[in-house]
């Protein structure tokens, strides 16, 4: 009976001598807590890590995609290699091993290390491969960091430069759509401040200290890289073949306004006087100007279908009127100006004039325009305004003001002379005749894959109809017969003009602009095509039909044939 | 009253323990999302440049100098 009460006893006593000892070893633990917070020795100071460590999270800029997806502009995260000079025990022996193990030379890695050896960063390569970043996470150097950066990648080499354009070291856009698009394509970057160990593993991440990223938007482009590419080749191939100074191309959907391509290239030539010239683009060909739409060119003949198709819509003249165009010699306006033909053909009817690009056709038709309908019928067009692509430099054109219109300028005009326009303003001009008549804001970012609003009625869709049929002619008949296409049937118009001379003192003698527009095929417009060829060699060739002509009938062939657009000729003949 | 201050102690002990226990595990869960999250970094660094190398091979540039080389090949 006497056991029960010592056994209970002996329990008490253990279970109290342990609850004494863990009950003591805490509270000194705890003391220990105390004391190193309050009075820390010095010698676990000079060992003791910074608790906190911040990682950076660094947000990617979006991408420039172009309208089926592919990249024309990415970012990613790459990786800089970088030593601290003061934890390096041997230079000589560190540059070999990391040459060996990273295929770098030794002898630079060595001459980088001690040319900053009292510095704790050296950067040893600015941007290491995926392969050469394993080797170094996978290794155990304390004196060996990788330091993340980003970095711009253009998959799609220099066919889109000028377009795209760059970003600068803070990956801040300089150019082009890079810099235009700058806000929407740039991210926030972030950090996550951790707190840990002296094993350098993390112990806790703050909530409150957390600051996401946030990565820039991606943006979809209406540019088609293939396009682009087709553009470019048929461009750089004329361009030099002519020996020409330099060459631009615009493709565009009539039907949504979409921008497909856009190219501009620069020939530079020994000995030439008043070169096209561009330094920005000397220095990174992705900083130069986008000449089609900030370098305005005098288009010559190819204006001629607006002023003709603005001209039969006032009722002036009617499509089959015979005009007293001259059999022989130069026609004389009525101020007494001199109006010279390439060929004379006699009286001929209005559709003629455009056919065969009469210059005395259109200045008798001016003549009997008012100066403000000659005006309202320019402006309707679209000329005189920038087309507000949301590319930076765009220019409006130059148009001889109201105050100094003359009878001069009225039939300069109607022959595409003393008018300064883009290749853009003339490709959307010319989609009212590959439309309804109406205009269509031109979109280079895919906002949707609605058509674009329209800008304004340039002209009735009947006449719209009419001018683009006769057009169809030119190609046939006219200026275009060199530039028909096997495959589709073309509707266009070729242009010739001088080159004015950069002192205003009028017009080189044997020096040209060269330009075609057309649009195909004739009954359903899926595409438009403009080439402006700037100062071809006149020694090789330099009418527009001859040298831009080709470039667009080549251009279209391949766009309309990568597009799935089966040939409208071909067609017809198995139709027969 | 020392059996109840025994049991009080144990208590509290015990208690202290599991908080301790509490703790270490959230740290360790700390430190395995921390490695994750640094692992998705890289694996996303790598798809980026996995991206990018795939988005030049297949650029139009490429694959026709590819073409040209393989038909050159054959001739």
């Amino acid at each position: 009976m006497n056991k029960q009460p010592a056994m209970q006893s002996r329990i008490l006593w253990v279970m109290t001598l342990v609850c004494g000892i863990v009950f003591l070893a805490l509270c000194a633990g705890f003391y220990r807590v105390i004391s190193l917070k309050i009075d820390t020795p010095i010698e676990l100071i000079s060992v003791a890590t910074p608790t906190n460590s911040t990682i950076p999270q660094i947000a990617t800029r979006g991408s420039l995609l172009d309208r089926r997806g592919r990249i024309l502009a990415g970012s990613r995260v790459g990786y800089k290699l970088f030593v601290d000079p003061s934890l390096v025990d041997d230079s000589e022996e560190l540059a070999f091993e990391l040459g060996e193990k990273l295929r770098l030379p030794p002898a630079d890695i060595e001459r980088k290390i001690l040319e900053r050896a009292d510095s704790k960063y050296v950067v040893i390569d600015d941007l290491l491969e995926q392969w050469q970043v394993d080797l170094i996470r996978d290794s155990s150097y304390k004196c060996v960091g990788l330091e993340p950066r980003l970095v711009r990648s253009y998959p799609h080499g220099n066919s889109v430069a000028s377009l795209v354009g760059l970003v600068g070291t803070e990956h801040s856009g300089l150019a082009g759509l890079e810099h235009s698009l700058n806000n929407s394509l740039g991210g926030t970057s972030g950090t996550l401040v951790r707190l840990r160990d002296i094993r350098k593993q993390t112990l806790w991440v703050d909530p409150k200290n957390y600051k996401p990223k946030n990565n820039g938007d991606d943006v979809h482009l209406t540019i088609d890289v293939v396009i682009q590419e087709i553009a470019t080749k048929h461009l750089q191939a004329a361009v030099l073949h002519c020996n020409a100074g330099g060459g631009r191309v615009v493709v565009l959907d009539p039907k949504t306004g979409d921008i497909l391509a856009m190219t501009d290239i620069l020939n530079p030539r020994e000995n030439w006087t008043q070169e096209v010239s561009d330094p920005l683009r000397e220095i990174d060909p992705r900083l130069g100007r986008n000449r089609c739409l900030t370098d305005p060119y005098e288009p010559g003949s190819t204006f001629k279908p607006f002023i003709w198709a603005a001209a039969t819509e006032l009722g002036k003249v009617s499509v089959n009127e015979v005009l007293p165009t001259p059999s022989g010699n130069p026609y004389l306006t009525s101020s007494g100006r001199t109006i010279r033909d390439a060929h004379y053909y006699g009286p001929s009817t209005w559709r003629k004039v455009l056919i065969k690009s009469l210059n005395s056709g259109m200045a008798i038709v001016a003549e009997r325009l008012t100066n403000a309908e000659m005006q309202k019928a320019i402006t309707g067009f679209g000329f005189g305004s920038p087309t507000y692509l949301g590319l930076a430099g765009e220019t409006r054109g130059l148009i001889t003001s109201k105050k100094n219109w003359t009878s001069y300028t009225q039939a300069s005009v109607a022959m595409g002379q003393e008018i300064g326009v883009t290749a853009v303003q003339m490709a959307q001009g010319f989609c009212a005749f590959a439309r309804d008549g109406s205009l269509p804001q031109l979109r280079l970012i895919a906002t949707s894959k609605n058509a674009a609003p329209i800008v304004r009625q340039a002209i009735t869709p009947e006449i719209a109809k009419t001018t683009r049929t006769i057009m169809g002619e030119v190609m046939t008949e006219g200026t275009g017969k060199n530039s028909q296409s096997d495959l589709y049937t073309l509707f266009g118009k070729s242009g010739t003009a001088q080159l004015p001379k950069a002192d205003g003192s009028g017009y080189f003698e044997d020096r040209y602009t060269a330009s075609f527009i057309a649009g195909a095929p004739l009954d359903n417009p899926t595409v438009v095509v403009i080439c402006v060829i700037d100062d071809p060699d006149r020694k090789i060739a330099h009418y527009g039909g001859e040298v831009a002509g080709p470039v667009v009938r080549d251009i279209i062939d391949d766009t309309l044939e990568y597009l799935g657009v089966p040939p409208t000729k071909l067609q017809v003949a198995n139709e027969h | 009253m020392a059996r109840k201050l025994l049991i009080v102690i144990f208590i509290f002990t015990l208690a202290a323990l599991s908080l301790l226990a509490i703790r270490q595990e959230q740290i360790n869960t700390v430190h395995t999302m921390t490695v994750l999250h640094q692992q998705i970094a890289r694996q996303e660094t790598s798809l980026d440049a996995l991206r990018f190398a795939i988005e030049e091979e297949c650029s139009v540039e490429s694959l026709g100098l590819f073409l040209a080389t393989e038909v050159a090949k054959h001739e």
